[in-house]
């Protein structure tokens, strides 16, 4: 530890170092529903950077983090896995969707420590051997894209309908897909692709 | 030079004219050359890159010591740095350089002006920097609207000039519009509102700059103008244009804001040219809604009179709009129709907002507003239906076909109400419909005066590359030229690969005005046409030959050949037709409006890749909605901050409000140039707005004239508020 990290330390006190583990649980509850919030046995870690391990599509990636740093982040700046696009950063255009363990979250919400443990699946590990998802393809067949930033997040959010709905109706497509924006106005031929890949399933 | 003879026009409708084309050029598909590749569905080239999250766009680019850069933006508009300190801020872990915009004693004119920017190690320790900076700030009295900055009271936004600016070049005065009006039988006079839309792209304006060690420049840049940025970027580090490249492989939407370099790449350069590590600098949400670009506003003040048998005898405009700091707050009216008297004013007012800059179709969503609901409350007047009027009222065969076809494909004679209003139930329902226009032929050469070109590449192995300079923002360029291209070789779209998106490669067009696909488009094709010939003379293709065999007879490793964009031939018609046909319900207990149904039919000249020829109506469209009935950029009156600078409170149409969107790519041979193509980015989302409001006259009966059309305006306007009738 350098002096004036040190230093800092000293001068911020504890309760920075108290609040950012809170912060850390909190949001991992807020995330997946409570349970973990407010538990008193979280590991103190941080404020400086830890080493952390994440599976993402498959693989472990170890990486020295700071606790602060969002899953959408440790993808992107310390992984270089850039699918996940950071668009709005508050939770409110589905740009950054990844799957954790199944469930479709908004990587820019959730604290990349919090994601320790889990599957993580970003839009570059959906295809499988080579193979795109029946909704990636569809996406391509459909053109249910145009400037495609929004188009991974997107496409996580079809593969998370599908993965619960084998025949969604539109109405319920276009529900599920109502945490997505896209600029370029593709939301018709998306929900299309969506249904088209559920055929095809 | 030579003259030849070329059948244009559109099914049912098609006749013979003489264009003269250049010697090299091939002849112009016409309406009735046979095509295989041309008007069919092409997937875009690039869908598995971007699908799969493998495609790289600025905000992607992480290189070998990369720093990041966040700017400081002013909180608040019409303020002035009291004092500014740095020293916490720079002394903080990772932090590597500042540079300062705007210092002590400086104005800042609105929400979002740049002050400086820090570059750290990480993200992180950037935007920590960038909060523990300290700013004393002198607070002045802001103006945030048309109304309050038009008041002679009002404070100047810049010091010594006044707020209400003339738009002179708009002024118009043809015949004696006054004299027309009052002479005809009915005159109506409304005022119609429109509100600013920011551009909200997903992927945020940035570029990442490196000086590399023989010391030129390589940036990327999420921009729609690859020159521009070069020029801008040269003149900022002082190195000659051909020291300075810029890619842009991928770009996440720009409908008109991404044509400078921008103070973020500004600040990435100077960044990168005091630290000696490369520098990414991207907007983030708030800084992208306060200076990532708008649309103005408007305030359109219509009077016009209408003859007895339903012409329009002249019209008065006058229109006030504000651009925030920026001017060009214009309404693109009259337009379409014949109006045989026309006095037309055009006023920008400037307010302590982000500046407006060129938003898809600059000036004709607004104008277009007002317009195609003035046409509606003209026939109104005269007891006409609309489609009727608009006939009357305008003599080109190219809206009447597209009117009919439109008007039949959502069932305007049998479903329209013939009464405006009325019916059971709380839930309304009603037709309405708009027309459209755009006027791009694209060109030759660009604003710096050089001239378009492509390059095709053919290798022994029958790989055949196309390069052009010109980015993507979205339109589908690479599947454009790979169309153009395998129809003139004979071989299929998937074949052909293209590299585009970068200043080394053959000069491209900037994505403005919807110039690039008409630009390069015939380009590409000439190039196609020599290699062809090229592959015939030296490898004997034709003749039983297949390409890939032609390809293995190449002497040395690739054919090379350079096709250049002529000047356009002459034309079937100068511009691009289209209307929109909408069937809306209104709820008239909650006020709320559902698109139900909307056919956009469109013209852009030949159709060439129909997949994404839709794709653009489709996208131009839901954009339309977005604008009619949600977005609306909120400027708090005291501080002049936005207060609605994300993506949780700035209403963007989301999936759930996209109705049934039936897009018909209306093929018009236009022999233009060789391809016959004409811009189609613009067009679809101009009449969008219009229609829907004439929709929502036909199921309610009262007229809302101000956009977004939300709930309280339906109720207020029901209530016999504003706009009733």
């Amino acid at each position: 530890m350098s002096k004036r990290h040190k230093k800092r330390d000293r001068e911020a006190g504890l309760s920075r170092r108290e609040f950012l583990t809170a912060g850390a649980a909190a949001a991992g509850g807020l995330a997946f529903g409570g349970g973990r919030a407010g538990s008193p046995k979280v590991p103190s870690v941080g404020p400086r950077k830890a080493p952390v391990t994440l599976n993402v599509n498959g693989k472990e990636h170890t990486l020295e983090i700071e606790p602060r740093v969002t899953l959408l982040r440790a993808l992107r700046n310390h992984l270089d896995i850039t699918g996940p696009k950071q668009v709005c950063d508050r939770g409110a255009c589905g740009g950054c969707n990844v799957l954790v363990d199944g469930l479709l979250v908004n990587s820019c919400m959730m604290l990349a420590m919090d994601a320790v443990g889990r599957k993580i699946v970003t839009p570059e590990g959906l295809a499988r051997n080579g193979k795109l998802h029946p909704v990636q393809e569809a996406f391509c067949a459909r053109d249910a894209l145009q400037c495609g930033f929004c188009t991974p997040g997107m496409v996580m959010a079809g593969a998370w309908i599908l993965s619960r709905h084998p025949d969604p109706s539109p109405e319920l497509i276009k529900r599920e897909l109502s945490g997505n924006l896209c600029r370029c106005g593709a939301y018709g031929r998306i929900c299309e692709a969506v249904k088209m890949a559920a055929r095809k399933k | 030079m030579g003259k030849i003879k070329t059948k244009v026009g559109f099914r049912g409708n098609v006749k013979e004219i003489e264009v003269t084309i250049p010697d090299h050029e091939p002849a112009p598909w016409d309406a009735e050359t046979p095509l295989k590749v041309v008007g069919t569905d092409v997937p875009r080239l690039e869908a598995s890159l971007k699908v799969t999250g493998r495609a790289k766009y600025t905000a992607d680019i992480h290189l070998h010591g990369m720093l990041i850069a966040k700017i400081l933006h002013a909180p608040y508009g019409a303020a002035r740095i009291k004092k500014l300190d740095v020293s916490a801020a720079e002394a903080m872990p990772g932090v590597r350089g500042t540079t300062v915009f705007k210092g002590e004693g400086r104005p800042l004119l609105y929400h979002g002006d740049e002050i400086l920017a820090i570059a750290a190690d990480t993200e992180e320790q950037a935007e920590d920097a960038v909060a523990a900076v300290k700013v004393d700030y002198e607070f002045g009295t802001p103006v945030t609207t048309v109304e309050a900055a038009m008041k002679a009271s009002a404070p100047s936004v810049f010091e010594g000039k006044e707020n209400v600016q003339e738009n002179k070049k708009a002024r118009i005065r043809q015949n004696d519009p006054e004299k027309a009006i009052q002479e005809a039988a009915k005159i109506i006079e409304a005022t119609y509102e429109t509100q600013v839309q920011t551009h909200s792209c997903l992927e945020p304006h940035g570029v990442v700059a490196r000086f590399n060690e023989d010391g030129s420049l390589t940036l990327w840049a999420s921009t729609q103008a690859l020159f521009q940025v070069r020029s801008d970027a040269a003149a900022q580090a002082k190195l000659p244009q051909q020291k300075v490249r810029v890619i842009a492989e991928h770009v996440g939407g720009g409908f008109g804001s991404k044509f400078a370099l921008g103070p973020f790449g500004i600040a990435a350069i100077e960044l990168a040219k005091k630290t000696g590590h490369p520098v990414k600098c991207v907007l983030t949400r708030e800084g992208e809604h306060t200076t990532g670009g708008n649309r103005p506003s408007s305030i359109q003040k219509m009077r016009g009179g209408v003859t007895r048998d339903g012409k329009i005898a002249g019209v008065s405009v006058t229109t006030h709009g504000t651009g925030g700091v920026a001017g060009g707050a214009g309404c693109a009216n009259p337009a379409v129709y014949h109006f045989p008297a026309v006095h037309k004013e055009e006023y920008s007012v400037y307010t302590h907002a982000g500046p407006a800059m060129a938003f898809r179709a600059p000036g004709h969503p607004q104008g277009f507003f007002a317009l195609e609901c003035f046409i509606d409350e003209m026939a109104e007047a005269v007891g006409l239906d609309p489609l009727e009027f608009r006939k009357r009222n305008c003599d080109n065969e190219l809206y009447h076909a597209e009117w009919d076809l439109g008007a039949q494909k959502i069932g305007w004679k049998e479903r329209r109400n013939t009464v405006a209003g009325g019916g059971p139930g709380a839930v309304k329902r009603g037709l309405g419909m708009a027309s459209t226009l755009w006027y791009q032929k694209g060109g030759w050469k660009d604003w710096f005066g050089q001239r378009y070109a492509v390059e095709i590449v053919a290798t022994r192995d029958g790989a055949v590359e196309v390069r052009n300079a010109s980015q993507d923002i979205g339109t589908g360029l690479r599947t454009l030229l790979a169309c153009i291209v395998a129809e003139e070789l004979g071989l299929r779209p998937e074949e052909i690969s293209v590299k585009i998106g970068d200043t080394d490669l053959p000069r491209g067009a900037p994505s403005g005005g919807s110039q690039v696909s008409p630009s390069i488009g015939p380009a590409a094709r000439n190039a196609a046409f020599q290699l062809k010939k090229k592959v015939r003379e030296v490898a004997g293709l034709g003749d039983g030959v297949t390409w890939k065999e032609a390809c293995r007879r190449i002497e040395g490793e690739a054919l090379r050949v350079t096709g250049e964009r002529s000047p356009n031939y002459g034309e079937y018609k100068d511009k691009v037709a289209g209307c929109q046909f909408v069937e809306v319900e209104v709820n008239v207990e909650t006020g709320r409006i559902r698109v139900k149904k909307v056919v956009a039919v469109q013209d852009a000249g030949k159709v060439i890749d129909k997949l994404t020829f839709e794709s653009q109506i489709v996208g131009g469209v839901t954009q339309g909605i977005s604008y009619a009935l949600f977005e609306n950029r909120i400027l708090d009156r005291r501080r002049a901050t936005q207060v609605n600078a994300d993506f949780i409170s700035y209403k963007i149409a989301g999936a759930a409000d996209v109705p049934e969107i039936v897009p018909i790519a209306f093929d018009v041979a236009n022999a233009v140039n060789n391809c016959g193509m004409m811009g189609l980015g613009e067009p679809p989302t101009i009449p969008t707005a219009a229609a829907i409001a004439n929709a929502v006259h036909n199921a309610i009966g009262v007229r809302v004239r101000s956009l977004p059309m939300t709930p309280d305006k339906v109720l207020t306007a029901l209530a016999g508020g504003e706009g009733r009738k």
